[in-house]
């Protein structure tokens, strides 16, 4: 767990880690099915149901992928695809919104 | 992957001076996952819209599917994207068998995904509810001969989202499919010593490709099942 190694080292992530990151995408499971039959009204719901699914990616990016440990260039290639996507979505539903 | 397997026959017989770009190959493997992540965020992108327009019909829609299958399967992606996880520690710790172990593993989950998915579908088709069949719209025209009464078939609204449902978790299955595959190859690969605690670049960018598909399965679970 320990992550001070030298620049270019591999990391090499603990089973007990990886198993609590594990634990973590399933409470973030639990909680998306749970809310879901809780029924929010319409678009509260799909907002909470995606920021989950969000919390859940970042956990699968950053500590199974490997992101927290390899070189930040990887990090800022990753957050740019994000953003692309993040701001054509953005776009597609300024036209949909306000047409 | 053909490029890197070419680069190890013409250089198997100079080991000890192996060029050698491991970042290179993560970086290319990226690359590669971000048009995946764009293929798959164009689809996301016309099911919002559609999501967005049509509200009413795909909640209606929506509610077809078995939520409890759906629980399943994610549960077992995530459990196969921590043994990936887990197969690169144990290789990078020189234990090559339980590596593989692992990796056999999440092949397990992958046919688990599979077999539950194949269910979902053919579980579907009994009920007429593809694209074509006399429920779907626009589908058969001998309506009659079914004995299907005008309030059973979907609105075109519904059936765009059985359509979305079909090429989303259809192309997302492929890549369940493909990356069983690749996990095969590195198993053979670490079996004959080509990937090694020293060497396991392709191995991590197998476990890259798996970690997407669970990524994937992250975000359309609750875009299909749950909201």
């Amino acid at each position: 767990m320990s992550d001070n190694h030298e620049a270019h080292a591999h990391h090499i992530s603990s089973f007990t880690f990886l198993a609590w990151i594990w634990v973590g995408l399933l409470v973030f499971t639990a909680m998306t099915v749970f809310l879901a039959d809780v029924q929010f009204s319409g678009s509260l719901g799909i907002l909470v149901a995606m920021a989950i699914a969000t919390l859940k990616a970042f956990l699968v990016v950053y500590y199974y992928m490997h992101l927290k440990f390899d070189s930040k260039v990887f990090s800022i290639m990753v957050g740019i695809c994000f953003a692309v996507l993040a701001v054509v979505i953005f776009v597609t539903f300024l036209d949909y919104i306000f047409r | 992957m053909a490029q890197a397997a070419e680069l190890h026959l013409t250089e198997a017989h100079a080991e000890h001076d192996e060029h050698r770009d491991d970042i290179g190959s993560k970086l290319g493997m990226w690359f590669f996952l971000f048009t995946e992540i764009l293929l798959f965020g164009g689809l996301f992108i016309v099911y919002s819209v559609y999501r967005f327009k049509h509200a009413e019909a795909f909640a209606t829609a929506s509610a077809e599917l078995d939520v409890f299958i759906g629980t399943i399967n994610t549960l077992v992606l995530i459990t196969s994207s921590m043994t990936v996880a887990m197969s690169i520690s144990a290789i990078q710790r020189k234990k090559p068998r339980l590596a593989i172990n692992l990796l056999w593993f999440t092949i397990f989950c992958a046919g688990v995904f599979m077999f539950n998915k194949y269910f979902e579908w053919g579980h579907k088709f009994d009920h007429g509810i593809y694209p074509g069949s006399s429920i779907f719209p626009g589908g058969s025209t001998a309506r009659e001969a079914w004995q299907v009464t005008p309030s059973e078939v979907f609105a075109p609204a519904e059936g765009m989202f059985f359509v979305l449902y079909y090429l989303m978790t259809g192309l997302h299955g492929l890549h369940v499919i493909i990356g069983s595959i690749f996990i095969i190859v590195i198993i053979a690969k670490i079996k004959r010593g080509t990937q090694s605690h020293d060497n396991f670049a392709q191995h991590e960018n197998a476990g890259l490709y798996w970690h997407l598909v669970d990524l994937i399965w992250i975000y359309l679970f609750p875009l299909m099942y749950l909201i």
